[in-house]
């Protein structure tokens, strides 16, 4: 899947996830940007995620991202 | 040696001004033999354990960042983690044994040692630069006593920065921290020490008055305890040019359990959320409300034992278990962004609650057994009859007018001292810096009573 | 609050120099002084030794007393007067309740600089066998020694005072309070600020009384250890007597057991008392005044923690017959044959029929030590105390 489709599904996703339909993502966006995502709702949002692309995540993956760029990394590799 | 002798400062002295006349380049190096002379003058030769384990770890991580397979990778993660947590939990067993010492801050040198080999793990880029910065950092001297615990992604690249500058604006911070954190342990806490100590000797003895107060007083006192030690080691921290991490956030105006403990002892939880409970979490994603749960209390028990391995931290470690599982099952909004906390009135109650239900559960936590801590609660509740005593043995100094108004400042300063920065700002006009520092050096002296120097956390 | 962002430590020094010059004026000039609570520790040893300074001194017949409590509770400077005892001398009292050697040291180096104030100095030990009880004593006495001497100390006395502790980080305590005195007087100035009122009359009642706040001390009363129930071999107390509260019990605990290493505290012990023996005699070596040495009856009863081990050193010898030594051994027997249940209140201090023999036996002891005086005439009529 092209990264930018990606990027496209993954902001629909989260805009529903955080209940934000203004919520605009960039690469360097972190979770500290976004309010009510915090270490619980990470867990949820990467059990959404994968469901939604039909992947697995490892922990060394999840915890590695930095950044939605990072993510989109990984993302765009698993759906290859 | 702690951070209440006047010979700590004395001997700190020219440690400092050398680190600040050296040339940038022998900076680390410096610290190094500084942290390890700290070290070596209190625990003696505990330190050949200590550069054991630093040896151990520095290896371990350059075997996870040359790893080919991703099992080659873990298994040398665990070959590093398993060594180092089983020092510490030897010693932490060992605890319940008389005459055996554990090294100084094993607990906080093993959780950097940790957070190194799980970072290196996630991301090899996180790999030290060199084995004497990934040393520095492991016996950084200031945060070994107890904490907080930095993690080496923050810590490594202000070492190296040193090597070039040093920041005067965070010396001037530093000093700031220093100050306060002795105003608040030395004038405060240490003010709320005899009345603590005093009714959890022997809480049957005691009157309803002194039992409730103490009671009342075992979180302020806790507060203003660890967080006055660790604005001192913050400060010290920043006197070698290191900005540490915040170890609390005005934990008492918190209106859940789950924001308290993101504002208490932040470091340890922040460590105990990345290291132990977001993996767990991770493992157990598909098990839904079992696997949160058990997360949760696997994370809130390890909370209490890390302490030491007994009832008491147990029983503790359960009773907030419950207390976030409850809250996260139940009483957390859920979904889309956090809401506000309403009306202030409500958030003062919400407030409340929280800080007594932490009240409560320091029963236990500062109970020397599990009858003891009954017996208190009980006293409490007024369950078992009053005793006789009141007051009449608390020092001068520390009697029980001192003692209120310690109380009253210690939640005060806990809750955020709201109102405070305003006066600051405006007095910060009028009045010089010097004239700041000798006033509060006048009342750290004057004021500040004499406990001995201990801090409660230097026994974990 | 704005440490200076260019040049935080320049801004850090000032301050530090600006609390030093407050404190120093306040507390470590001497103003303070007549300020403090004469019922805390530090400020009854200030009214005491100023009492003693401000005495006009008769070297020919004034004995200073230094002592612990034991001392205080032993020597009744009333019954002296009262039964005409000490032959003619003058017996003045600097006796500090938890004092010990070191004090009085420099208690000695600040009431007699030069040597010629006193006929005789009087210091009890605790018996002439060593006994292992140096630790505890030196903890006790080490505590507040710092903050009572300071306004008596003299510059040229600070590195003695400060070389008089162990370890590094009791001396750099030892240091800090020289140089910051107001630390250990904040309580102090605290409660003076709470209560003004009340501080002016404890100080003028105090000043009223002047050297009879200590002379005039009625000691303990008649309760003696008749009650106590005690094992030696497991140093356990199964009944205490009457006067012992919770606080003396626990007091008590520590002369009960044979310490971890009795050998050690002994050596340590004849050490410590033999160093400070030495430099006491070195004060007033080749000067007319004599340092009498009083073996008081320290423990009532036999207690495993403090009883001399066997072959004890006798903490003496080669002292006393050192070439113009000043140094003085009263005989230890008289002495000794007080240290029983009958004579003491709690186990280290005497009640008042310990008090009465005590008196007589040391003060007896001293006129005869002393050539040129007299021991009392037998006969002395009683006179009622005033």
């Amino acid at each position: 899947m092209p990264r930018d489709d990606i990027a496209a599904r993954l902001t629909d996703l989260l805009r529903d996830f955080f209940r934000q339909p203004a919520l605009a993502l960039a690469e360097e966006t972190t979770a500290a940007d976004v309010p009510g995502w915090d270490s619980l709702a990470h867990i949820d949002l990467m059990v959404t995620i994968e469901k939604a692309f039909a992947i697995r995540l490892s922990t060394r993956e999840v915890r590695g991202m930095k950044n939605i760029g990072a993510l989109l990394d990984i993302l765009a590799q698993k759906t290859a | 040696m702690g951070f209440t002798d006047f010979g700590f400062w004395l001997a700190l002295l020219p440690v400092v001004a050398l680190f600040h006349a050296l040339p940038g380049r022998w900076r680390p190096a410096w610290l190094l033999a500084a942290s390890l002379a700290y070290f070596t003058i209190e625990s003696g030769a505990y330190v050949l354990l200590l550069l054991a384990s630093v040896g151990w770890v520095w290896a371990a991580g350059h075997r996870i960042a040359r790893a080919e397979t991703d099992r080659a990778r873990l298994i040398w993660l665990w070959a590093g983690l398993v060594p180092a947590a089983g020092v510490l939990v030897l010693f932490k067993l060992g605890d319940a044994m008389p005459g055996i010492a554990a090294p100084l801050g094993i607990s906080y040198y093993t959780f950097r040692l940790i957070a190194y080999l799980v970072e290196v793990y996630w991301d090899e880029r996180q790999l030290a630069p060199g084995w004497l910065d990934f040393a520095a950092y492991v016996s950084f001297g200031p945060h070994m006593v107890s904490g907080p615990i930095q993690r080496p992604g923050d810590f490594l690249p202000q070492l190296a920065a040193l090597r070039h500058r040093l920041d005067p604006a965070r010396i001037e911070g530093g000093l700031q921290m220093l100050l306060n954190g002795l105003m608040l342990k030395l004038i405060i806490g240490d003010r709320l020490a005899p009345l603590v100590n005093m009714v959890d000797g022997a809480p049957a003895a005691y009157a309803r008055p002194a039992v409730w107060l103490a009671a009342v007083a075992h979180l302020p006192y806790l507060y203003a305890d660890f967080a006055g030690y660790t604005l001192i080691a913050l400060g010290l921290g920043a006197l070698f040019g290191i900005a540490g991490p915040p170890n609390f956030n005005a934990p008492f105006a918190a209106t859940n359990v789950a924001e308290y403990w993101r504002r208490w002892h932040m470091s340890l939880t922040g460590w105990l959320t990345d290291y132990v409970f977001m993996p767990l979490r991770m493992a157990t994603r598909h098990w839904g409300r079992a696997g949160l749960v058990l997360s949760i209390f696997v994370n809130m028990v390890l909370v209490g034992l890390w302490h030491r391995i007994s009832g008491t931290y147990l029983v503790f470690g359960l009773v907030q278990g419950a207390y976030v599982a409850v809250y996260t099952l139940w009483l957390a909004p859920r979904g889309g962004p956090a809401r506000g906390t309403g009306q202030p009135l409500v958030a003062l109650a919400k407030a409340v609650c929280v800080f007594v239900l932490m009240d409560a559960a320091l029963i236990v936590w500062f109970a020397p057994a599990l009858p003891s801590a009954a017996t208190e609660a009980r006293m409490v509740l007024g369950l078992l009859p009053p005793g006789p005593r009141l007051f009449e043995e608390l020092p001068e100094g520390a009697d029980i007018k001192a003692a209120c108004i310690a109380l009253v400042l210690a939640i005060y300063i806990g809750a955020g001292a709201p109102g405070m920065a305003a006066i600051r700002a405006r007095l910060g006009r009028h009045v010089p810096g010097w004239a700041w520092v000798a006033l509060k050096l006048l009342l750290i002296s004057l004021l500040g009573q004499d406990n001995g120097g201990a801090f409660i956390y230097g026994h974990f | 609050m704005a440490i200076s962002e260019a040049r935080p430590w320049r801004t850090f020094l000032l301050g530090l120099l600006l609390f030093w010059a407050v404190d120093t004026a306040i507390f470590g000039s001497g103003w303070y002084g007549p300020h403090q609570s004469p019922i805390l520790k530090t400020g009854d040893f200030w009214f005491t030794m100023t009492d003693v300074q401000q005495r006009p001194a008769d070297p020919a017949r004034d004995v200073l007393v230094l002592g612990h409590s034991r001392m205080g509770e032993g020597f009744s400077f009333a019954q002296v007067q009262a039964e005409h005892l000490g032959g003619g001398l003058h017996f003045v009292s600097a006796i500090m309740p938890g004092s010990d050697f070191k004090w009085w040291y420099f208690q000695l180096r600040a009431l007699d600089p030069a040597g010629n104030r006193y006929r005789a100095v009087v210091i009890p030990v605790n018996g002439y066998l060593a006994r292992p009880d140096a630790s505890s004593m030196k903890v006790a006495a080490d505590k507040g020694v710092g903050p009572a001497l300071r306004p008596f100390l003299a510059l040229r006395d600070w590195p003695a005072f400060i070389a008089s502790f162990d370890t590094p980080g009791e001396r750099a305590s030892a240091l800090a309070v020289l140089l910051f005195p107001g630390h250990s007087l904040g309580v102090d100035a605290v409660s003076w600020l709470r209560s003004p009122g009340g501080r002016r009359a404890e100080i003028a009642s105090r000043l009223a009384l002047g050297l009879k706040a200590r002379h005039e001390y009625q000691g303990y009363g008649a309760e003696d250890l008749s009650g106590l129930r005690f094992d030696y071999a497991s140093c356990a107390v199964s009944a205490w007597p009457a006067q012992f509260d919770l606080f003396r019990q626990k007091d008590s605990q520590k002369y009960l057991c044979r310490p971890a290493d009795p050998a050690g505290e002994t050596r340590m012990a004849e050490a410590y008392n033999r160093y400070w023996l030495q430099r006491i005699a070195d004060l007033y070596r080749g000067t007319h005044t004599r340092v009498i040495v009083v073996p008081v009856p320290a423990y009532g009863v036999a207690m495993a923690g403090v009883d001399p081990i066997a072959g004890a050193p006798d903490i003496r010898t080669g002292l006393a017959d050192a070439p113009q030594s000043p140094l003085l051994f009263l005989p230890e027997a008289p002495f000794a044959a007080l240290a029983r249940r009958a004579n003491f209140y709690d186990l280290v201090h005497m009640n008042r029929r310990g008090r009465t023999l005590f008196t007589r036996a040391l003060a007896g002891a001293v006129a005869q030590a002393l050539p040129g005086t007299t021991p009392p005439p037998p006969a002395a009529p009683p006179r009622p105390a005033p």
